[in-house]
């Protein structure tokens, strides 16, 4: 067995090894079992409903994945960033002798494997809910599984291992990418704009040859349909093309040497990986960006203890050059801006009264699906400096979060102000939005704490992530009766207070169980 | 780079035609004028910042070369660059086969300076891939020594993400050890290892010397080094400022060499 053989084969076994000893391994297999149960249920009414269960249906919903899946991976082997390495393999592999090419290619397994299983689940679906042909369905199966595959990997050693073709032929690449995407965009725009948003739009859109000529998405598309719709004039030429490609590129990747130039891409990705993927581990949205580039900046510290992280977390965001906003207060006036259009069509009209609740139902929603964004406060807990200051736990914990309090307080201001001035709200009304916006992420914040300081390192963070959900759903629920009971007797107004009321006691329980966080380092081992 | 071209060859010849032990064999090299690891006008940037600076610099075989400059003045990216991670201009050799081919990787190990272990991994099947990867002849007896000799015997079975960076960096040099190279590079090699590890560590480098492996030891650590090297390069913002030998230092100390060339004091 091959060294690289060796390292998968023995990970894998005690991966598996690993993950059984674990509880949540079969609580997520629980889960897993029921959503498969689900979609085999649910599945054939629902292609049934949208009128594609049949071999064209099939056909259209796959080459709509490819506009997905094949673009995306394509730029990203342009990039050099499309195979995901781990620092061990710079460690260990990339000064070894194996020859660089297979090293890719081993890491790339992963996205081989991936289209392996993808082809299995089309042959399932297509035989079941689909009614294709049993040979036409194992012919795309084998598409999938060894042109495509034969195709992704030679692009990739090209991209990654050649050290003969310039910088520059992959940036003029990655251009002409960008234009026939742009194609693709237009044209389907153009016939949306004709013909109106209909299914039938989508079918005749992959069947335009102007698409399916368009090289390697197109071909792709065209043997799609070629395989399960049957042969036209058209996708056989594309067919022919596509198949002479893969055979250009196979021989090329083949030919090529390498000695290995493309590892410092490599390395330098794998950093930037390892970061994402700490980063992804404890709740955080990461824009994968390596390095930020600060200000200079000053702050007098006003206060002393407890009160310096305050301080030092705002001179830390002076150095920022949006200081505390990023893209989420972006997305939180892009939404604001949505709620203001959709309020000024009147569809919130029907609710009445009940319109005042529009923005925090939104909100709620929001903060309900969002995992959360890069904070300074998570990083104190890091920090051995921030338990060694002589300051209470409670004390520490309120100067490491009031940041983004005023964030909240800021983000609160632009998803409720566009929408209040188009809905109409009082000033009291939207004061108390703007109040609430800032409890849920207060509640939010402490619960993800306090779920930490619970669990620990019991369960994963998908685990804790569930629990926070959990609580803070009934969070809401509490604030949604409180409102209702308020609403009823007193008035919306005491009611809206009402439901602020309970959210902020139940967030102050929340942030006094966290702040044992803030009292010893080991409380999170 | 045709410099190595010709001594590619003419390893090849030698290994084929001659049967010599490896410290016989280094004499030879050496006389003849091929070391085992030669650095020849290495330069290396990162985007405009000029990182390494035409360096060049030999190690005779079996000797114990060291790196010596402050942090960030190149030291790792020259470790790097031999190693084969990074782009670089300029021409490396390792035993006379440019570093990048595969017969040259053969014959030298690496021990970073931030070891990173496979997370699903144990430290005994970390060196079981080792021995894989370069064909190495280990037994598993001196593999046993090995763990023993750096305490690692008991932690065999610990996974990659169990262990501690201490841990990891002795993992890192066990696995190099496993490979039995010609060439062992080790990129500030003390760091984060106990007094236990770091003596052991010493009489290693002192046993692969007189093996007849070439050693290079990058450090900014001088009192951790004063009693291994036989030849010592000093860097200063990308570049050798200078070098000495052991017979050309006679009896004078290291540190005192190293502030000598920087210009800096050493403080008693």
């Amino acid at each position: 067995m091959s060294s690289l053989a060796y390292l998968y084969r023995t990970s894998m076994k005690n991966k598996i090894k690993k993950a059984l000893k674990r509880p949540a391994t079969y609580i997520a297999a629980v889960f897993i079992l029921f959503y498969i149960v689900m979609i085999y249920v649910s599945m054939g009414s629902i292609v049934k409903d949208f009128g594609v269960d049949n071999p064209k249906g099939l056909a259209t919903i796959l080459s709509l994945l490819v506009f997905y899946l094949i673009p995306a991976d394509m730029l990203a082997y342009i990039k050099r960033k499309g195979v995901i390495f781990q620092k061990a393999d710079v460690h260990f592999i990339f000064p070894s002798p194996e020859n660089p090419k297979r090293v890719l290619l081993a890491a790339g397994m992963r996205s081989f494997i991936t289209t392996a299983v993808a082809a299995v689940l089309a042959l399932m679906f297509g035989l079941i809910y689909f009614h294709v042909p049993p040979v036409r369905m194992i012919g795309y199966m084998l598409f999938l599984m060894v042109l495509q595959n034969l195709l992704e990997g030679s692009i990739m050693v090209i991209c990654y291992a050649n050290e003969t073709i310039p910088d520059k032929f992959f940036t003029v690449l990655k251009y002409i990418f960008y234009v026939l995407m742009s194609v693709f965009a237009l044209v389907a725009v153009y016939l949306l704009w004709k013909k109106g948003a209909h299914l039938n739009v989508l079918t005749e859109y992959i069947q335009l040859p102007v698409i399916q000529l368009i090289p390697l998405v197109g071909w792709a598309i065209a043997v799609t349909q070629f395989i399960l719709t049957g042969p036209t004039v058209c996708n056989v030429i594309c067919l022919v093309l596509y198949l002479l490609t893969i055979l250009a590129l196979f021989c090329y990747a083949r030919k090529m040497t390498c000695t290995g130039a493309y590892y410092e891409d490599a390395m330098s990705f794998a950093e930037e990986f390892a970061i994402r993927k700490a980063r992804a581990q404890k709740g955080e949205v990461s824009t994968g960006k390596k390095k930020k580039y600060l200000k200079k900046a000053s702050i007098e510290y006003k206060g002393v203890y407890g009160k310096a992280i305050f301080y030092r977390q705002l001179l830390e965001y002076k150095k920022n050059r949006f200081f505390i906003f990023g893209w989420n207060s972006l997305l939180c006036l892009g939404i604001g801006i949505v709620i203001a259009v959709v309020g000024v069509r009147g569809v919130f009209d029907e609710f009445g009264a009940g319109k005042v609740f529009a923005i925090p139902a939104v909100v709620s929603y929001i903060l309900f699906i969002f995992s959360g964004y890069a904070t300074k406060w998570s990083k104190e807990l890091e920090n051995p400096y921030t338990f060694l200051i002589p300051d209470s736990g409670i004390h520490k914990l309120w100067y490491a979060t009031k940041v983004e309090h005023i964030r909240s307080l800021v983000d609160g201001c632009l998803i409720t102000i566009p929408g209040a001035v188009a809905l109409g709200l009082s000033p009291v009304i939207t004061i108390l939005t703007v109040l609430l916006y800032m409890c849920l992420i207060a509640n939010k914040l402490y619960l993800n704490m306090l779920s930490d300081a619970l669990l620990g390192k019991m369960l994963g963070s998908t685990a804790k992530s569930f629990l926070r959900v959990l609580l803070q759903g009934f969070v809401i629920l509490i604030g949604i009766v409180a409102a209702a009971i308020g609403g009823i007797a007193l008035g919306v107004e005491a009611g809206f207070f009402l439901m602020i009321l309970i959210v902020t006691v139940i967030t102050l329980a929340a942030a006094l169980g966290a702040s044992i966080s803030f009292e010893r380092m080991e409380s999170l081992d | 780079m045709g410099f190595m071209r010709v001594n590619y060859i003419f390893y090849m010849d030698v290994c084929v035609c001659v049967h010599l032990t490896q410290v016989a064999y280094a004499k030879r090299c050496t006389e003849m004028g091929i070391y085992m690891l030669e650095v020849q006008n290495l330069s290396k940037k990162y985007g405009k910042n000029l990182a390494v600076d035409h360096v060049s610099f030999t190690i005779p075989d079996g000797c114990v070369g060291i790196l010596l400059g402050p942090n960030g003045v190149g030291k790792s990216t020259i470790i790097k660059s031999i190693a084969g991670l990074l782009r670089y201009e300029g021409g490396v050799g390792i035993e006379g086969i440019p570093s990048r081919k595969v017969e040259a990787k053969k014959i030298f190990a690496y021990v970073p300076e931030m070891p990173a272990m496979f997370d699903a991994l144990t430290v005994r099947e970390h060196i079981e891939y080792i021995r894989r990867a370069y064909n190495s002849q280990i037994t598993d007896e001196e593999i046993e020594q090995l763990l023993r000799r750096f305490e690692l015997d008991d932690k065999q079975d610990k996974l990659g993400n169990e262990l501690s960076k201490g841990m990891m960096q002795k993992v890192s040099i066990c696995c190099a050890l496993a490979i039995e190279p010609k060439v062992i590079l080790l990129d500030e090699p003390m760091v984060g290892l106990d007094p236990a590890a770091i003596k052991e560590l010493k009489d290693v480098v002192l046993e692969l010397k007189e093996a007849g492996t070439t050693v290079l030891i990058s450090t900014h650590m001088l009192e951790m080094v004063k009693d291994l090297w036989d030849v010592m390069f000093v860097m200063e913002k990308g570049k050798i400022i200078g070098s000495y030998t052991k017979e050309e230092a006679k009896d004078q100390d290291i540190e005192a060499l190293f502030f000598e060339m920087t210009g800096g004091e050493k403080h008693e």
